[in-house]
């Protein structure tokens, strides 16, 4: 098998674990699909109630439904894409049967999925929110995007890493979302960091989550983007947890397939 | 050609370690008709899976320059909540194939299984013979070098089989086969050679009556009637 039809083969596999995804999220109607794009809309609903209550000051300069958007759209991404692929090995075992699926195919279909439906709830919210009549400017998409990719490829590498021991240690698969959970408070999701004490927020700008989400919010101000995101600490993040991602997952793979495969 | 070399392959389970092949080497010759067979648990079932490259051995090689096929089983490798439709569709797109080829198959399956609006259904509701129908359906759908089947052709009602038989013996003129089966008939009627497996040990023989009368003589402690 030469390169381009490897790729084409990888290709192949990822278009129908995509379409499997899909079929078996989305089985029993069309309202699944109405709410899982709605997620991060109801994500932005409960926490503008609940400063809305608090009589909280708008963040930024921003109407408060499109930051809070603004952060849930890529924290949402990066959640959803390491949870589902903590078990990637149970849910795609079956399929390991076909020499051409692979984990890592797997675990790329499952972050497209997430791609799909946080995005997909982030055009609906803006759509709902400028129906509402609140005001909103894209003003750096590039930025934007930058930031997507970036979480993108973090998604990717914590994915490959985090697979390994939810596949052998049955345990690590309870214990993990608790550190998601850690981060949805320290990862600026519905707070901005100029709302904490200047002794802590050295501390926390230490959090890639947090320096992308902010990259993202900064997409729709006109204001520089702050000091403390800072790109060469961003990619070597970035590049580092992909290394570490990929290289664990190719010195796993045959221990993991090895064993993993479903007796016949 | 498909060679084993030096392949070892083994299970853990809680520490346990159970060798199913230590160090196996073995050359399968090219468009012949190979017979497996051996008693229950003795890796027929793992040597197809190796074979076929959806399972890698922990040790050792498996080199072959053959189009194979899945080992075509009792729908083990078929996801249960989806449909026979959708689990046609997905194998398809695995093997990159187009709408219209990807009609044409989901057709040919539909047809061959003739499980009527089961086909819509998820498998969960199915039968274990109606599971079998969909897995062989598909793989004959495909056109492969080598078939890798393991048991299928001795489940069904006689319907399935007759047709299964017949559908399969189309394949062969123009592809070949490893079978692992435990009809001795359906051995004799569709293989040529013989590999025979039992603790550990793989013997392959050149006449598919050798390998059963070794059967018969280890396994089941009696001689072959010829």
């Amino acid at each position: 098998m030469n390169q381009s039809s490897g790729i084409i083969v990888f290709k192949n596999v990822v278009w129908a674990l995509l379409n499997r995804e899909f079929k078996m999220r989305f089985e029993k109607g069309y309202l699944s699909y109405l709410f899982a794009c709605g997620e991060v809309f109801i994500h932005v609903l409960i926490w503008w109630t609940i400063f809305s209550f608090m009589e909280r000051r708008p963040f930024l300069d921003m109407e408060l439904p499109i930051f809070i958007l603004s952060g849930a759209v890529p924290w949402l991404f990066f959640s959803k894409s390491v949870l589902t692929n903590l078990t990637v090995f149970e849910g795609t075992k079956e399929f390991l049967a076909y020499k051409q699926v692979t984990i890592f195919a797997a675990c790329v279909s499952r972050i497209l999925v997430a791609v799909v439906l946080t995005f997909s709830g982030f055009i609906i919210g803006l759509l709902v929110f400028s129906y509402l009549g609140y005001t909103y400017f894209i003003y750096n998409p590039l930025i934007m995007f930058l930031a997507f990719f970036m979480m993108l490829f973090l998604s990717l590498g914590v994915s490959l890493i985090v697979s390994i021991p939810g596949y052998f240690f049955p345990d690590f698969t309870k214990i993990f979302p608790n550190v998601i959970r850690v981060l949805y408070f320290t990862s600026g999701v519905f707070w901005d960091i100029s709302s904490f004490p200047p002794d802590i927020k050295p501390w926390l700008t230490w959090n890639p989550l947090l320096q992308i989400i902010s990259l993202f919010r900064y997409s729709f101000l006109q204001a520089p983007l702050p000091g403390y995101i800072n790109f060469y600490y961003l990619w070597i993040i970035i590049i580092v947890t992909l290394f570490l991602g990929v290289g664990i997952y190719f010195c796993m793979r045959k221990e993991l397939i090895s064993n993993a495969r479903p007796r016949a | 050609m498909i060679k084993l070399d030096k392949v070892t392959k083994l299970y853990k389970y809680k520490g346990f370690k159970h060798y199913v092949f230590k160090d196996l080497d073995l050359v399968l010759p090219t468009k012949r008709n190979i017979g497996l067979l051996g008693p229950n648990g003795a890796g027929k079932s793992t040597l197809l899976r190796l074979i076929s490259g959806g399972e890698t051995p922990n040790s050792g090689s498996i080199i072959t320059d053959e189009n194979m096929s899945f080992p075509i089983g009792m729908g083990q490798a078929l996801l249960a909540v989806l449909s026979a439709r959708e689990n046609v569709k997905f194998v398809c797109r695995i093997y990159g194939k187009k709408d219209k080829e990807m009609e044409y198959i989901v057709n040919y399956v539909k047809d061959f299984a003739e499980i009527g609006d089961y086909f819509d259904q998820p498998l969960k509701t199915y039968s274990s013979g109606m599971r079998s129908r969909i897995s062989f359906g598909l793989s004959m759908a495909f056109d492969f070098e080598r078939y890798l089947v393991d048991e299928t052709l001795s489940v069904g009602d006689q319907t399935f089989k007759n047709k299964a038989a017949s559908v399969f013996k189309e394949k062969r003129a123009k592809s070949s086969t490893i079978l692992a089966s435990h009809s001795m008939s359906i051995l004799k009627q569709n293989c040529e050679m013989g590999l025979f497996v039992n603790q550990g040990k793989v013997i392959l023989f050149e006449k598919i009556d050798d390998a059963i009368d070794a059967y018969m003589k280890e396994v089941v402690n009696q001689p072959l009637r010829k």
